[in-house]
């Protein structure tokens, strides 16, 4: 199984009046094909720029990414036009996404018709089996994007998406800007796609449970480094880093059975001013000097990693062993 | 027994140009006692947000109560003039927003809208009042309170500026706190810390939370009221509704959030759209989307007792998973 | 429970409900004497009243309302009425064209500055603010000393003296709606950039262009007739507001009429394209609450 995209010891750093600002430290990660690797982070973690930065809409400072193993790091726009059609994006905000003042047709149809050439013919018939495939009607074609809920919008933004056949979609924040009982929908219609046409997806959110749910592997971010990584189940029933252990703690949940609490103290830091060694020290519950002094390594089993020099020192928070509620 | 707060038979209407108003609310019925927390439950357009702004007299313009009771330890809201309001606003009643940046004045320091609020309900002089209000930031957690007072609101984190905006809520003790949606815009770990802060402050008094978020409602909630389309169609104790949910919506939205430990089975979806606020409503808002419809449900059912403190308005009301 | 329920509505003060009903009122009021305007432009364009240049002596200085001339005579007696007709495609042509000239070079110019980065934006935007630094007075004697008067160097003159102010407006702008989610779609679904700005930017700006066409017209109109009154504008003896209203400037104490026409007629239009673009600005921010 080829690695579709890989990011190695990735790095970005913004100048800003106040500072350099580092959003990205060594960041590295692979995703193979029809896999679904979930970044997880809260804000200044640094995952939004990561997905902007594997889309290559920001050029990183330092390290490497590949697609489908060739280096794509520093290209130019225009040396970057043929690798747009195996990688597209989906984002949060399905009202800002989406041109108002144009078609469906065309807003599905804009990527096909700037990197390929097809007759109208092709491209209309490619618009329909598009719909068809996101679950929305023949007639949304000629509507404009007013005229839909935010759940339909992000349908056709997802049409947009798959349009070119991608074999990698990043997906930052696909649902979070959608009502509940329509977040389903659209997490059921993403795995679908994946069942149907093996895409691999990089899901960037900051809901744990809805990670959990359809990732296969799971990437912690904390202020622009990678803290733990590992398959899904074991990132939630064995973190191996305080701050995953800390996510899951607080991650409110229905069923509060079997629930330890365990309560963060302080602010996410700013990534202006990072604290010494390791960046999570300030807060963490289990922190000792030389967590102030060094800054730790990712380290573990090759499946599942942490950075930290004390993995494992706060206890799994969740307990699975309760009984499940009454759900179908 | 008088509630603190009794919410009954509020209908709210928003002015459309065919006639009769669109129903936002439905003939509302919401009881909270003193020192319970009650959270209302719903998604975008169910008209959460609106009975929040309906107790503060804040709805906005084309919006109008049309008929309906709201009375705080008895006494009428509705028709209240703009000076009584403002005694109650701030004063017996304290709100917290759900984006502290609009919620606090960007331009006046943190010290200066709490002063300002503290000298109008309790009449103390300035010193006094800047005295209380680094008392009550530092009891809610905010570190270096008395340098805190000369700060603007951007210069804090979210975590700190919703803070501040509990600390404005709560500052004049009032009788009810009604908090809309407060930690939506807040990080995971920073949620927990004021999810608990607002536990232990909402009960001190009396607390009404809107939220869209089933979870959260289980963190806080003594209990639940479940509103859709502008009706209010389940209520009881919170565990009691999360663990036997009685109407089809309320199973639905559980049965749609991913939890831990569910990995593998797929989520069940809600299918289709929450209907746009209409102004005749005869059938059940729900039978669109509903599992269970029948020809019953062309009467829309109404909200009666369905077991020990609960109540679903529903013709097939669930009972451990099945229909009745 | 005891109490009764407190029935019917209440009446409050809708500060924001109103203004809906404004904007459209404004706009179609402003259309409406725009659409007057052009009519009228239309018929003394291609039929240029006799009476604004045929005038004796005899029939010097008359008032208004008299002997059948509507708006009086001039010091030359020659009907007012006539003569402000008579200027109406020249004043409202000029207008139209400088305004085209500034708006489309204005427009050109921003986008090419949002679409460039580092030095060649930089360049750019110092011409923008030297031009604008610029007396537009001296530009103006400047450009009819080399090309003379008449209808086409005052055009040019206007259009070259403001397309700076457009460029500026739709320069700032453009940068705002560069950063929209959808404008980085399509830069990352390959659309190449020109494509962006013409077909995503573009009809973006599209309301604050109408604007900026209304309200720039009126300050085209003006400044024509500011030029005119000064003496660079038109040939002396063609009938131009400004002309008409330097005219009555010599007279104004015989004849003080002689001023309402042609102001009459500036403030007319200039009224008209403010409720235009103040209609259509309103309606834009009214429409931008609901979609993006």
């Amino acid at each position: 199984m080829s690695l579709l995209l890989e990011a190695q010891d990735l790095s970005v750093a913004f100048d800003t009046p106040k500072g350099q600002l580092q959003a990205l430290d060594s960041v590295s990660l692979q995703l193979k094909q029809g896999e679904t690797l979930g970044l997880v982070g809260e804000s200044g973690s640094g995952k939004s720029t990561l997905a902007l930065t594997m889309m290559r809409a920001i050029a990183p400072s330092k390290g490497r990414i590949l697609v489908k193993g060739q280096e794509i790091s520093q290209l130019s726009r225009r040396a970057l036009r043929p690798f747009r059609q195996h990688m597209q994006m989906i984002f949060q905000d399905p009202y800002a996404s989406l041109d108002p003042r144009m078609t469906v047709r065309r807003i599905i149809a804009e990527p096909l018709n700037a990197l390929q050439k097809h007759t109208p013919d092709q491209v209309e018939a490619r618009v329909q089996e598009l719909l068809q495939a996101v679950g929305l009607p023949a007639e949304a074609a000629s509507l404009r994007p007013a005229q839909f809920s935010g759940g339909q919008r992000q349908r056709i933004a997802i049409a947009r998406a798959m349009s070119l056949k991608p074999e990698i979609i990043i997906a930052d924040e696909p649902v979070s800007a959608l009502d509940v009982s329509i977040q389903a929908q659209i997490v059921n219609l993403l795995q679908d796609i994946q069942q149907r046409t093996a895409v691999a997806y990089l899901v960037i959110a900051h809901d744990l449970p809805l990670v959990h749910q359809i990732a296969d592997r799971i990437l912690v971010l904390y202020l622009g480094r990678v803290v733990e990584e590992g398959p899904a189940e074991a990132i939630v029933a064995r973190p191996r880093h305080p701050y995953t252990a800390a996510l899951l703690a607080a991650t409110p949940r229905i069923d509060r059975g079997g629930h330890k609490k365990l309560i963060l103290k302080g602010d996410p830091p700013s990534p202006i001013n990072r604290p010494s060694g390791c960046a999570f020290h300030p807060r963490c519950p289990a922190a000792k000097p030389q967590c102030l002094a060094e800054t730790p390594v990712l380290s573990g089993s090759d499946e599942h990693r942490a950075a930290c020099h004390f993995p494992g020192a706060i206890p799994p928070p969740l307990d699975f062993s309760a009984k499940p509620k009454n759900r179908r | 027994m008088t509630g603190l707060l009794e919410i009954e038979e509020l209908s709210v209407g928003l002015a459309s140009n065919q006639g009769a108003p669109l129903l936002v609310l439905d003939r509302i019925n919401l009881t909270i006692r003193k020192g319970e927390i009650l959270c209302l439950v719903g998604e975008s357009g169910s008209g959460k947000s609106m009975t929040a702004l309906s107790v503060m007299g804040l709805l906005p313009p084309g919006v109008e109560v049309i008929s309906g009771s709201i009375r705080l330890n008895g006494q009428e809201l509705l028709g209240l003039s703009d000076t009584q309001w403002r005694t109650i606003r701030g004063g017996a009643i304290g709100m917290v927003f759900q984006d502290p940046m609009t919620g606090l004045n960007p331009v006046r320091t943190i010290g200066a809208q709490l002063s300002e609020t503290i000298r109008r309900h309790q009449g103390s002089s300035k010193e006094q009042a800047l005295a209380i209000a680094e008392a009550v930031l530092a009891s809610l957690g905010v570190p270096a309170a008395r340098e805190r007072l000369s700060v603007f609101p951007h210069q804090l984190s979210g975590g700190l500026r919703q803070r501040v905006m509990i600390a404005l809520a709560i500052v004049n003790r009032p009788g009810l706190i009604i908090a809309d949606e407060p930690t939506t815009a807040l990080d995971t770990t920073i949620q927990a810390q004021i999810l608990d802060l607002l536990r232990d402050r909402l009960a001190e008094a009396g607390g009404l939370m809107i939220t869209h978020d089933l979870a959260v409602a289980a963190e806080i909630a003594d209990r639940i009221s479940v509103i859709y389309h502008g009706r209010i169609i389940e209520e009881g104790p919170t565990q009691s509704v999360l663990a036997d949910p009685r109407h089809p919506y309320t199973a639905g939205l559980i049965e749609a959030v991913p939890d831990f430990g569910h990995k593998g089975r797929p989520l069940v979806p809600i299918p289709g759209q929450p209907p746009p606020p209409a102004a005749l409503r005869q059938f059940c808002s729900f039978r669109d989307r509903c599992r269970f419809a029948s020809p019953a449900c062309a009467e829309m059912p109404a909200l009666s007792a369905a077991g020990k403190s609960r109540k679903v308005a529903c013709h097939h009301a669930l009972h451990r998973g099945t229909a009745g | 429970m005891s109490t009764q329920p407190a029935f019917g509505l209440f009446k409050r003060r809708h500060a924001g409900f109103k203004k809906p009903a404004m904007a459209d009122a404004m706009l179609i009021l402003g259309l409406c004497m725009a659409a007057i305007l052009v009519v009228l432009t239309l018929v003394f364009g291609l039929n240029p009243p006799q009476s604004a240049n045929t005038g004796s002596l005899m029939t010097r200085f008359k008032p208004p309302a008299l002997d059948g001339y509507l708006l009086g005579t001039d010091q030359l007696g020659r009907s007012l009425a006539g003569r402000v007709a008579a200027g109406m495609p020249w004043a409202l042509g000029v207008a139209m064209v400088a305004t085209s000239i500034s708006l489309i070079v204005g427009t050109a110019i921003g986008l090419v500055a949002a679409s460039l980065d580092g030095w060649p934006r930089r360049i750019i935007r110092m011409v923008i603010d030297t031009v604008i630094a610029f007396p537009s007075l001296v530009i103006a004697v400047t450009v009819i000393a080399l090309l003379g008067r008449g209808f086409w160097p005052l055009a040019l003159t206007l259009g070259l003296a403001t397309w700076p102010i457009s460029a500026r407006v739709v320069f700032a702008e453009a940068m705002s709606i560069v950063q929209r989610d959808y404008v980085l779609a399509a830069d990352l679904a390959g659309v190449a950039w020109p494509k962006i700005m013409v077909f995503h930017v573009l009809p973006a700006l599209r309301p604050t262009l109408l604007t900026m066409f209304a309200f720039t017209f009126a300050d085209m109109l003006i400044a024509e007739s500011a030029l005119s009154f000064l003496g660079l504008g038109v040939p002396l003896s063609a009938p131009s507001w400004g002309n008409i209203l330097s005219e009555s400037r010599e007279s104004l104490v015989v004849a003080p009429w002689m001023m309402l026409a042609p102001a009459a007629a500036i403030i007319f239009s200039v009224v008209a394209l403010n409720l235009i673009g103040d209609g259509i600005s309103a309606i834009s921010r009214r429409n931008s609450g609901r979609a993006s």
